[in-house]
C-alpha cells in the first residue's frame, strides 16, 4: 500500500503554521494541522503501525473511527505516557512523541510474531487448560506450571504499557444539567439539536471527534455542515467537543469524558488534562451513528486492508488517497459513492460486488466512471507481499449455485471492505433497552426506552442521509413534552442488503479474524461452539470476542452470525451480548478527578490545629481528623514525648484537645425518656448539671459506642460520642426517632464543630482553672463536684465545663464556642506557665487510658458485648433499651467468652506490640485463647502494659501460666494476667 | 446513577443519599420477647422487583425515608417521610 | 455574645484565605469571607407547629418560611426552613426571633459551627458544578433559595443571594474544603496567594 496527501503542496489559503511535526518511533515527520494521528502517519505512508495482542501480526490502521483495532499506540513519554491510544480518533499535536506497541525489537520485525506460526496450539481457552488446574493436579503441578509459565505469557500477551509514575496532570469533575442532551453532532445529532433548541429548551450536544460534523466530514460538500453549525450558534446550543459519551446510566445519566486540549494555555491556569462531566438530562437523543462492519476470510488483518468509509475519510477529511491501486469489496449500496471519489482522485478501482444484481441508479452512477464491477464476487484470501507485510494480492471467490468457488487472483495494494453498517447501539444497551434484529438491514435496532432516551439517524438504522435528518426532526414534532415519537422512516438502500459475516473455502486455509483487535478467529468460535459455550455472553468471555476497549465494535456482528450458523438458528435467536461501559476507554484519572493525593479525603481541623502546630505538634490523622500526636521537645521521640507528656500530667498539669469527640445536642420535652431508652443504663434519675458515662448497644445486642452525656437543662442534653462513631451515632437516633419512635418530642443536632474541647487534667488543674475563669467560685468542689456539669464563663466567652475524666485524675472538660477556641486556649497556655505543665497528644492519652482500662474502639470492635468489657453491671434490669432483648442470647452469655483484662510481661524490660497472641504455655498451637488489643509503656507503673482479652477472662486463668506469641516478630514471653485497672484502681486520684 | 424525589428537598443525585435497609419490618417494642426481635434485626427477604426500603438524605436534610424501588430496573415509585406526620406537614407546606 | 479585649474570635479560615483577592475584585470569580456572623436554629415537633406558627407571627413575616429552603426576611434577619422542623435563623442582631427555650421550640445557636463564604463572579456556578451534583440553572434555583448537599462528601448548604453565592461550609472542613474551591478557581483566574 502506498498512501500519500493528494496534494502535497499548501493549500493557498493555508500558512507554514498548518505544517505541524510529530515523532514516530523517534523518528521526525511532518503532517498537517487537523490530521488524525492515523492520518499523519498514512500521509507519511507509514502503513505497519503496531503488533496484535496475541499472535504478533503486523497491523495498519484499519478505520477512521472508534472501531479501530490495528492502529493503537503510546503517546507521549515519561510521567506523560498514555497507551492504547487509537491513531484513527486521537488528534495529533505539533511535536507529538508517537510509539508503536507490542513489538520487540521494531514493528517491522517482531520476535514475538513466531507466535503467529504456533497459532494453532493457541486457540481460545489454551492457556487456562494447558497450565492451568488440569484434573486431577489443581493443586499440584498445573498450578505451579502456570504460575511459572504466566510470566512470559503475560509479557507477550497484552498491548501498551502504561507509566508507573505518579500522573502530573490535573483531572476534575463536573455536574451539567440539561434539558436536552443530543450524543453525536453529525447530520441527525446537530438536526436534533436545533430542532430540540427551537422548542425553546437548553440543549448540550457532545462529540467526541475534535471537531463537529460526524460523517459530514468525511463527504465532499461541506456546506450543508457550515449550514447547520451557523443555526445551532444562533440558537444558543452548547457544543462540547473531545466529548465522549461513555455510558448511559439510571435516571438519563450520563457519563461524558472531556480532554482539554493542551495547545496555548500550558501552565498558565493550571486547566485540567481532562473532565468528568456528569450530565443529568431530561432527554437524551443517541444520533451515535452506525459503525461499517467487515467480514470474516483469510488474513483479513493484513495492513492495507481498511473499511470503505474510511477510505472516504481519509480522502475527504485529510486530502490522503490511500492507494492508487483499490480493490473494494462490498455487499450493500453505500460503498459506491466513495468508490467514484477514489476513482476521480486518481485510484485505479475495481468493486467485487457479493449481490448478483445492483439498482439501476447505482448502475448508471458508476458507469462510464471507468469504476470495474464484478457482481457475485467476494474474496476469500488476502496475501501479502513477498518483501513487506501488506496486502499484495487477493483470492477471489464467485457465487455459484452450490457456494462460492475460486475464481482468481487479483494484485491490488490496498483492499476495502463494506459489510454492511452496525448502528451504535451502545448506550441503549447498558441501559439494558429493547435490542431487535433487522432481518432487511441485517442490523441490530434499539429504540431506546422511547419515554428519555431516543436514537435517531443511522443510530436508528436509517441509512439515507436525507432520512436521517427527518427522522431528528420528526422527533420534535411533538409540541408537547414527553411526547417525543420515533420516527418510522425507513431510509434503506436501493436494493436490500447481501447479509456476509464470513467467506469460507475448504481448501483456502489460514487466520480469518472476527475480532482483530482481541485476535480472536472464526475457529475459535466455532471452537467454542464445539466444547460447548452456546450462550453469546459464554462465548463472548470463553474467546474474548468484544472484550476490552473493543466492546463489540467491529467483530460482534461476525461472532455471533458464526454461532447462529453453528447452533443453525438465526441471528435474533443468538441474540446480543450487553455492552458495558466505558463506550471507549477513558482514562482512570478522569474518573478520579481531584480527588487524590490529599483531596482524596479531607482532612478535619479542630479549633485548635494553629495552635497545636505552633507548638510544635506532631500531628496525625485518625479517620478524617487531623490532631495533635505527641509534643516533643528538643530532640525527643515519639516514646520519649509521650513518657514525659503522661507523667507530668499524672505529677501537674497537661492539656489536651479533645474536639474530635463528636457532640450532639439533644433537645426536646420527650429527651429524658429517648436517652434512657438509647442507653443500657439509667438516665432518668440524672439532674440539670451532671454527666453520666452511658453505653449503647446495637439492635443485635452488642456495644455499639461508649460517652458521657451532660444534662444542661430540663429538656436539652449534650451528649458526646467516640470519635470514631460520631457519624453512625447521629445517623442511629434520627433512624430510631424517624422510623421506631415517632411519638416522641425530641430534636437532634449535630454540634461538633460548635466547640473545641479541651480536656485540662492533673492534681494541679483546679488551681490553672481558678485562674482563668471569671468567677473560681465556680469550679470548687462543692459547685463542680465530680461528674458535674456547668456554664462558666472566660473572660466573658460561655462555655461548658464538666468535671470528667479519660486519664484518671482530677480533670476538666471545657467546651469554648469554636471561633473562641484558639484564644481561650492560648490565655489557658500561658497561666499554665506558672505551673509544671505540658500539652499532652494521642499518644500520651492512649497511655493514660490504658494504665485506667478504660476502652476505646481497639476493645470496642463491634465484637463485645457488655459483659465482655467488665461492664456488665451497667445494663440496667429495671428498663428496657436498644438491644436489651438480643444481648441476652444465649451465646453472648457463655462465661469462657473472651473478657477484658489487663496484661504485663512478667520480666518487667519486655515490650511487646498489638495484635500479639495469648496462649496457654506448652499450647501455642491452634486457636489462641487471647488477644492483646492496645499497648503502651506505662510511666505511672514503670514497664510496658496492655489491654487484651481472654477466654473466661481474669478468674478463669488465675493458677495457668499464659504466654503472649507474637509469632510475626518472634517475640515469646511469658506474661501476667491482672485486671484492667492497672493504675489507681480505686480512683482517688480522680478527687484530687 | 438514582435520583431520589426527597419530599422536603426535592429531586435530589444519589450521592447525597445513605442506603438504610429494609423498609417494611416493623421493629418490635423495647421489651418483646426475643423471637420477634430476632426476626426482626435477622430475617431479610431478597426480592426481585418492587420493595420498599428506608435511606436516609444524610447529605440534605436529614430525613429518613420510605423509597419503593424495583431492584431489578431501579425505577422508584414512591418517596415518603418516614415520619408520617412529618410528611404530612411537609406535604402541607409546600 | 460581648467581646472582651483579651479574646477574640478567630474565623477558622483567616489563616488560609487569601486576603489580596478579598479586596481585588475579578469579574471572573471572587470569594469573600463572611466574619462574626450569627447562626441560631429554631426546632419544633409536628404536634407543635401551631404553637410555632403563632410564635412567628409576631414578626410579620411571609408564610414562605414554612417552605422548605425558601429564605424570607424580616428586617436584617433572615428565616428559612432548613430540615422538616428545624429552621435557622441568620444574622440575629437585631433580637428578632429571640425565643426563649419554650416546650414547643428550641433554640440552638450554631454560630460558629459553620464558615461562610460568598463568592461571586460569571464563573461562580461553574465552579460550583465542578464540585456539587445540584441543578443550579436559575430557573430551578431562583434567588433566596437555600439548600443543602455534599460537597467531597461534605454536607454542605447554598444559599443564591442576589448577585452571589453565601456557601456554608462545616468548620473543621472549612480549610479543606476552602482548598478544593480556590484550586478549581485557579483555571478560571483565581490567584492563590
Amino acid at each position: 500500500m502506498k498512501s500519500a496527501r493528494i496534494n502535497n503542496v499548501l493549500h493557498p489559503q493555508e500558512t507554514k503554521d498548518d505544517i505541524i511535526h510529530f515523532y514516530w518511533n523517534k523518528k521526525k515527520y511532518f503532517a498537517k494541522k487537523g490530521d488524525s494521528i492515523a492520518a499523519g502517519l498514512l500521509a507519511n505512508n507509514l502503513n505497519i503501525i503496531g503488533r496484535s495482542f496475541k499472535y504478533h501480526r503486523p497491523r495498519g490502521v484499519m478505520s477512521a473511527g472508534v472501531e479501530e483495532a490495528g492502529a493503537l499506540v503510546t503517546i507521549g513519554f515519561g510521567a506523560r505516557t498514555e497507551p492504547n491510544i487509537r491513531a484513527s480518533t486521537a488528534e495529533l499535536t505539533d511535536g507529538l512523541h508517537i510509539y508503536s506497541q507490542n513489538a520487540w525489537p521494531s514493528v517491522k520485525f517482531d520476535f514475538g510474531s513466531i507466535l503467529n506460526f504456533l497459532g494453532r496450539f493457541f486457540a481460545a481457552g489454551f492457556y487456562y487448560k494447558t497450565f492451568m488446574g488440569i484434573p486431577p493436579f489443581e493443586w499440584g503441578r498445573g498450578t505451579r506450571i502456570w504460575m511459572f509459565f504466566e510470566r512470559f505469557i503475560r509479557k507477550a500477551a497484552g498491548l501498551g504499557k502504561s507509566s508507573r509514575l505518579p500522573d502530573p496532570d490535573y483531572y476534575e469533575h463536573l455536574h451539567t444539567h440539561t434539558d436536552i442532551l443530543v450524543i453525536g453532532s453529525g447530520p441527525s445529532g446537530l438536526q436534533a439539536a436545533i430542532s430540540a433548541a427551537k422548542t425553546g429548551k437548553d440543549v448540550l450536544i457532545v462529540e467526541q471527534d475534535y471537531i463537529v460534523g460526524g460523517s459530514y466530514l468525511n463527504q465532499q460538500n461541506k456546506k450543508e455542515l457550515e449550514e447547520q453549525e451557523e443555526l445551532l450558534k444562533n440558537l444558543g446550543v452548547t457544543i462540547l467537543t473531545r466529548t465522549t459519551a461513555f455510558g448511559l446510566y439510571d435516571n438519563t445519566t450520563v457519563g461524558l469524558v472531556e480532554i482539554i486540549p493542551l495547545e496555548g494555555q500550558k501552565d498558565l491556569l493550571k486547566k485540567p488534562k481532562q473532565r468528568f462531566n456528569i450530565c443529568r438530562a431530561t432527554n437524551v437523543i443517541l444520533a451515535t451513528g452506525a459503525i461499517e462492519r467487515v467480514y470474516a476470510f483469510i488474513n483479513n488483518d493484513l495492513p492495507g486492508i481498511m473499511s470503505v468509509n474510511s477510505a472516504r475519510a481519509y480522502l475527504n477529511r485529510y486530502g490522503i488517497l490511500i492507494s492508487k491501486n483499490i480493490v473494494i469489496s462490498t455487499n450493500n449500496d453505500s460503498a459506491y459513492e466513495t468508490a467514484l471519489e477514489l476513482k476521480n482522485a486518481g485510484a485505479k478501482v475495481t468493486i467485487l460486488e457479493i449481490r448478483e444484481q445492483i439498482g439501476d441508479k447505482l448502475l448508471r452512477q458508476i458507469s462510464g466512471s471507468g469504476i470495474n464491477l464484478f457482481l457475485g464476487s467476494g474474496v476469500a484470501k488476502a496475501e501479502k507481499g513477498f518483501n513487506n507485510s501488506s496486502i499484495n494480492k487477493i483470492k477471489i471467490v464467485e457465487m455459484t449455485d452450490d457456494g462460492w468457488r475460486y475464481a482468481g487472483t487479483l494484485f491490488c495494494d490496498c483492499l476495502l471492505i463494506s459489510a454492511g453498517w452496525s448502528p451504535v447501539i451502545h448506550l441503549a444497551s447498558h441501559q439494558n433497552f429493547p435490542i431487535n434484529w433487522d432481518e432487511e438491514k441485517a442490523c441490530f435496532i434499539s429504540f431506546g426506552d422511547e419515554k428519555s432516551v431516543f436514537l435517531v439517524g443511522s443510530a436508528a438504522g436509517i441509512w439515507q442521509q436525507k432520512q436521517c435528518i427527518n427522522s431528528a426532526k420528526e422527533l420534535f414534532k411533538y409540541k408537547s413534552k414527553q411526547k417525543y415519537k420515533h420516527s418510522l422512516i425507513k431510509g434503506g438502500w436501493e436494493t436490500p442488503i447481501a447479509p456476509l459475516y464470513e467467506i469460507r473455502l475448504a481448501s483456502i486455509k489460514g487466520k480469518a479474524f472476527v475480532d482483530p483487535q482481541n485476535d480472536v478467529t472464526t475457529s475459535d468460535i466455532r471452537l467454542a461452539h464445539q466444547e460447548g459455550f452456546i450462550s453469546v455472553e459464554h462465548m463472548k468471555r470463553y474467546t474474548t470476542l468484544g472484550m476490552a476497549t473493543d466492546q463489540g465494535k467491529i467483530g460482534n456482528i461476525i461472532g455471533l452470525a458464526l454461532m447462529a450458523d453453528a447452533l443453525n438458528c438465526s441471528i435474533s435467536q443468538v441474540g446480543v451480548t450487553r455492552f458495558r461501559p466505558p463506550y471507549t476507554s477513558i482514562s482512570l484519572g478522569a474518573l478520579a478527578g481531584r480527588n487524590r493525593q490529599s483531596h482524596f479525603k479531607l482532612i478535619r481541623r479542630t479549633p485548635f490545629n494553629n495552635f497545636s502546630l505552633k507548638n510544635n505538634a506532631v500531628m496525625i490523622n485518625t479517620g478524617l481528623w487531623q490532631r495533635p500526636w505527641y509534643y516533643p521537645e528538643q530532640s525527643e521521640t515519639l516514646d520519649s514525648s509521650y513518657r514525659r507528656e503522661a507523667t507530668i500530667t499524672r505529677k501537674s498539669i497537661g492539656i489536651c484537645d479533645v474536639s474530635s469527640l463528636g457532640k450532639i445536642m439533644i433537645q426536646g420535652p420527650d429527651t429524658t425518656e429517648f436517652i434512657n431508652r438509647i442507653y443500657t443504663n439509667q438516665f432518668n434519675s440524672l439532674p440539670v448539671g451532671k454527666a453520666r458515662y452511658g453505653i449503647m448497644l446495637r439492635d443485635d445486642g452488642f456495644v455499639f459506642d461508649d460517652g458521657t452525656t451532660w444534662r444542661l437543662a430540663d429538656h436539652c442534653y449534650l451528649m458526646t460520642t467516640t470519635t470514631n462513631n460520631a457519624a453512625s451515632v447521629m445517623t442511629k437516633l434520627e433512624e430510631l426517632l424517624q422510623l421506631r419512635w415517632s411519638n416522641l418530642n425530641v430534636q437532634i443536632t449535630s454540634v461538633t464543630d460548635q466547640w473545641g474541647g479541651c480536656a485540662i487534667a492533673g492534681p494541679n488543674s483546679r488551681n490553672l482553672l481558678s485562674k482563668i475563669i471569671d468567677n473560681p467560685v465556680e469550679i470548687a468542689e462543692e459547685s463542680l463536684p465530680f461528674m458535674g456539669v456547668k456554664q462558666i464563663s472566660i473572660q466573658t466567652v460561655i462555655c461548658n465545663i464538666a468535671r470528667i475524666s479519660f486519664s484518671g485524675e482530677l480533670s476538666y472538660e471545657i467546651y469554648i464556642p469554636s471561633d473562641y477556641a484558639q484564644s481561650v486556649m492560648e490565655l489557658i497556655w500561658s497561666r499554665a506557665q506558672e505551673f509544671e505543665s505540658c500539652l499532652y497528644g494521642l499518644e500520651a492519652l492512649g497511655t493514660m487510658r490504658i494504665e485506667k482500662g478504660h476502652v476505646t474502639s481497639a476493645e470496642i470492635d463491634g465484637r463485645v458485648t457488655i459483659e465482655d468489657i467488665g461492664l456488665g453491671g451497667m445494663a440496667s434490669k429495671k428498663k428496657d433499651f436498644v438491644g436489651g432483648i438480643l444481648k441476652n442470647r444465649k451465646a453472648l452469655n457463655h462465661s469462657d467468652r473472651p473478657q477484658l483484662v489487663g496484661i504485663f510481661p512478667k520480666n518487667k524490660n519486655k515490650s511487646f506490640k498489638v495484635g500479639a497472641l495469648l496462649n496457654e504455655a506448652g499450647l501455642s498451637k491452634g486457636h489462641p485463647i487471647g488477644w492483646v488489643t492496645s499497648v503502651t509503656f506505662s510511666p505511672a507503673l514503670g514497664h510496658w502494659i496492655a489491654l487484651g482479652f481472654i477466654e473466661g477472662g481474669l478468674n478463669s486463668v488465675k493458677d495457668k501460666n499464659i504466654v503472649l506469641s507474637d509469632k510475626l516478630r518472634s517475640n515469646f514471653l511469658d506474661v501476667e494476667i491482672v485486671s484492667p485497672h492497672m493504675f489507681d484502681p480505686e480512683g482517688t486520684r480522680l478527687y484530687g | 446513577m438514582l435520583q431520589i424525589k426527597c419530599p422536603f428537598c426535592g429531586k435530589r443525585d444519589q450521592t447525597e443519599f445513605s442506603y438504610g435497609g429494609d423498609g417494611q419490618i416493623t421493629y418490635p417494642a423495647l421489651d418483646a420477647d426475643e423471637d420477634s426481635w430476632h426476626d426482626a434485626v435477622f430475617l431479610r427477604q431478597n426480592i426481585y422487583g418492587r420493595q420498599i426500603e428506608t435511606w436516609q438524605h444524610s447529605y440534605g436534610c436529614r430525613s429518613w425515608l420510605l423509597v419503593e424501588r424495583d431492584t431489578v430496573t431501579h425505577e422508584i415509585f414512591s418517596v415518603k417521610l418516614s415520619h408520617s406526620d412529618w410528611q404530612k406537614q411537609v406535604e402541607k407546606s409546600k | 455574645m460581648v467581646k472582651s479585649s483579651n479574646i477574640s474570635r478567630i474565623n477558622a479560615l483567616d489563616a488560609y484565605f487569601p486576603k489580596k483577592q478579598e479586596t481585588a475584585v475579578s469579574a471572573e470569580i471572587d470569594f469573600k469571607l463572611v466574619r462574626d456572623s450569627k447562626l441560631n436554629q429554631l426546632a419544633t415537633w409536628p404536634n407543635k407547629i401551631n404553637e410555632f406558627q403563632k410564635k412567628i407571627k409576631n414578626f410579620q413575616i411571609h408564610n414562605d418560611y414554612l417552605k422548605p429552603g425558601i429564605v424570607c426576611h424580616s428586617g436584617n434577619t433572615s428565616i428559612v426552613r432548613v430540615e422538616p422542623f428545624k429552621w435557622w435563623v441568620l444574622d440575629d442582631y437585631s433580637g428578632n426571633f429571640k425565643f426563649d427555650q419554650e416546650n414547643f421550640v428550641m433554640n440552638l445557636d450554631l454560630s460558629h459551627s459553620f464558615v461562610q463564604i460568598k463568592m461571586s463572579g460569571i464563573f461562580s456556578n461553574r465552579i460550583l458544578a465542578h464540585h456539587v451534583p445540584i441543578d443550579l440553572r436559575e430557573a430551578q434555583f431562583p434567588v433566596d433559595k437555600l439548600i443543602t448537599t455534599s460537597m467531597h462528601h461534605v454536607s454542605i448548604k447554598l444559599w443564591r443571594k442576589q448577585n452571589y453565592w453565601q456557601i456554608f461550609l462545616p468548620r473543621s472542613y472549612s480549610e479543606s474544603l476552602w482548598r478544593l474551591l480556590s484550586e478549581t478557581a485557579e483555571q478560571y483566574g483565581l490567584k492563590q496567594r
